[in-house]
């Protein structure tokens, strides 16, 4: 009996925790906080170690350990709401209308800080779809939403994230004329 | 229309597909027309190359941040603590008692609806289709499509089959057979699954089927029954193209619909706002002067 656990727990660690970088980085960013990622990860290992006799091996195990951490971020947003407000999309839409150059020389910080800025459904679909290269239909399933949202999301996400990077490029004093040159 | 408002236009189209060029999202065909136009178009090499840059200095950003070897632990500590719980002979026992028990009180309860169903309660595609059957409010015509769409499409798996051009034509009949090749032409990326006609509570639809990976497309097509779309209809009223299209969308599904003086035509798919009214605007004024020449 000893050996069968033994063996379960193998299966599970060599199936899960190569993604366990990937499942940090992804909780990291959408709560900004180090402590609150690890515990919401810790979290979906646990549920992802019990619900584990449903894992069909030689499916993408990343992706099913995506779509739980969601839901478990999704459990936590509920209590997160409930004391912050968030944008709504008519906001939002003034802020994208004009579509700035994207400097060269970014420092990783200033990426992240401006990344941090965007309201989190765009942000959620950004990182999936850019960071961890998720297609749009695994997007949507790990998220829930219908595949016309994902693009939407993608499209609007990534024109906030360059209004706010093109903030971080002028800091710098690389204007909106010479960004897109990147000092040539 | 000067070349100049035409290339303007042309790169506004262009652009809505680099998003998705980008993440490699798009058609083969799609890809071509996109890369054609790259080659001749610097303002939109340009917009992909800063779109393609945000990408990668984003995904350096992030990408290195790591988990701690402290939380690598944790995890594996919860595991084995979980596993050796339910492997306890004590909890083990009781698990699969608990596991019996609640086995037979789902058989009980299943049969029991089973029984109450197939005696007197509607049949299962019945409840399956009021169940998926979405209605968008303040759109009583729009709603004529999509209810086509949800259920010949989406619920009876429609979407999922396959016809050859001949069988379309086969099914579709004499009279709208030339809807075939016309809707191959103007929706570019999507394939053509099925064209035949069909019937929704006492109407009689042609209904041609698109897609593209999961993106579902319906061009539905129907007789009037007195209905026409109203002036102050709530709904959006576009004139973009050259004839006047209605749109609304539900949380799942987008509509745009299109009159002449028999007929009511609606494209019905999965696809975004944006890439609704793009496919609409090049089929349904070619659709149009079909059925136009169809009344004549």
């Amino acid at each position: 009996m000893k050996f069968r656990r033994n063996a379960k727990i193998d299966d599970f660690e060599s199936a899960a925790m190569p993604h366990i970088d990937a499942l940090y980085r992804a909780a990291a960013r959408v709560t900004g906080d180090r402590s609150e990622a690890e515990d919401l990860v810790q979290e979906t290992y646990l549920q992802a170690w019990k619900s584990f006799h449903r894992f069909q091996p030689g499916t993408n195990c990343r992706a099913w350990l995506f779509k739980i951490l969601f839901h478990v971020i999704q459990q936590h947003r509920r209590k997160w709401y409930s004391s912050r407000g968030h944008e709504t999309d008519e906001l939002l839409e003034q802020t994208v209308a004009y579509q700035p150059p994207v400097a060269q020389h970014l420092k990783d910080e200033d990426v992240l800080a401006a990344f941090d800025k965007i309201p989190q459904q765009y942000r959620d679909v950004v990182l999936l779809a850019d960071v961890e290269a998720f297609s749009y239909k695994e997007i949507a399933e790990t998220l829930s939403i219908p595949l016309g949202t994902v693009m939407s999301r993608l499209s609007r996400g990534r024109k906030l994230l360059r209004s706010e990077l093109a903030g971080f490029a002028e800091g710098y004093g690389i204007n909106k004329s010479n960004a897109n040159g990147g000092g040539k | 229309m000067s070349v100049l408002e035409f290339e303007q236009g042309y790169c506004k189209r262009i652009r809505v597909y680099l998003d998705s060029y980008v993440n490699n999202e798009l058609m083969v065909e799609t890809t071509h027309e996109v890369l054609r136009h790259l080659d001749g178009c610097e303002a939109c090499a340009a917009e992909l190359e800063a779109k393609t840059r945000m990408k990668n200095v984003l995904q350096n950003a992030v990408m290195r941040n790591g988990a701690s070897a402290e939380l690598r632990e944790r995890i594996k500590h919860d595991v084995r603590r979980d596993a050796a719980a339910w492997w306890s002979p004590r909890t083990h026992v009781m698990q699969w008692a608990l596991a019996v028990a609640a086995a037979l009180v789902l058989f009980v309860g299943g049969w029991s609806v089973l029984h109450s169903f197939s005696s007197r309660g509607p049949q299962p595609r019945q409840a399956e289709a009021a169940l998926l059957r979405a209605e968008i409010p303040n759109a009583e015509i729009l709603n004529i499509g999509l209810a086509d769409h949800i259920n010949c499409a989406v619920v009876h798996d429609q979407q999922d089959k396959r016809l050859t051009p001949e069988q379309m034509a086969e099914r579709l009949g004499s009279d709208y057979e030339g809807l075939v090749p016309i809707v191959r032409e103007k929706a570019a990326g999507f394939e053509m699954m099925m064209g035949h006609r069909c019937r929704l509570e006492n109407r009689e639809f042609v209904h041609l089927i698109l897609r593209n990976r999961d993106r579902v497309c319906s061009l539905v097509i129907t007789k009037k029954n007195g209905e026409s779309f109203p002036a102050d209809q709530t709904a959006d009223i576009e004139q973009a193209t050259s004839i006047s299209t209605y749109r609304a969308r539900t949380r799942d599904y987008e509509v745009v619909g299109f009159e002449t003086r028999d007929y009511l035509g609606f494209v019905v798919s999965n696809l975004s706002t944006s890439e609704n009214r793009m496919l609409a605007s090049s089929l349904a004024p070619a659709v149009h002067d079909f059925l136009v020449k169809l009344e004549a």
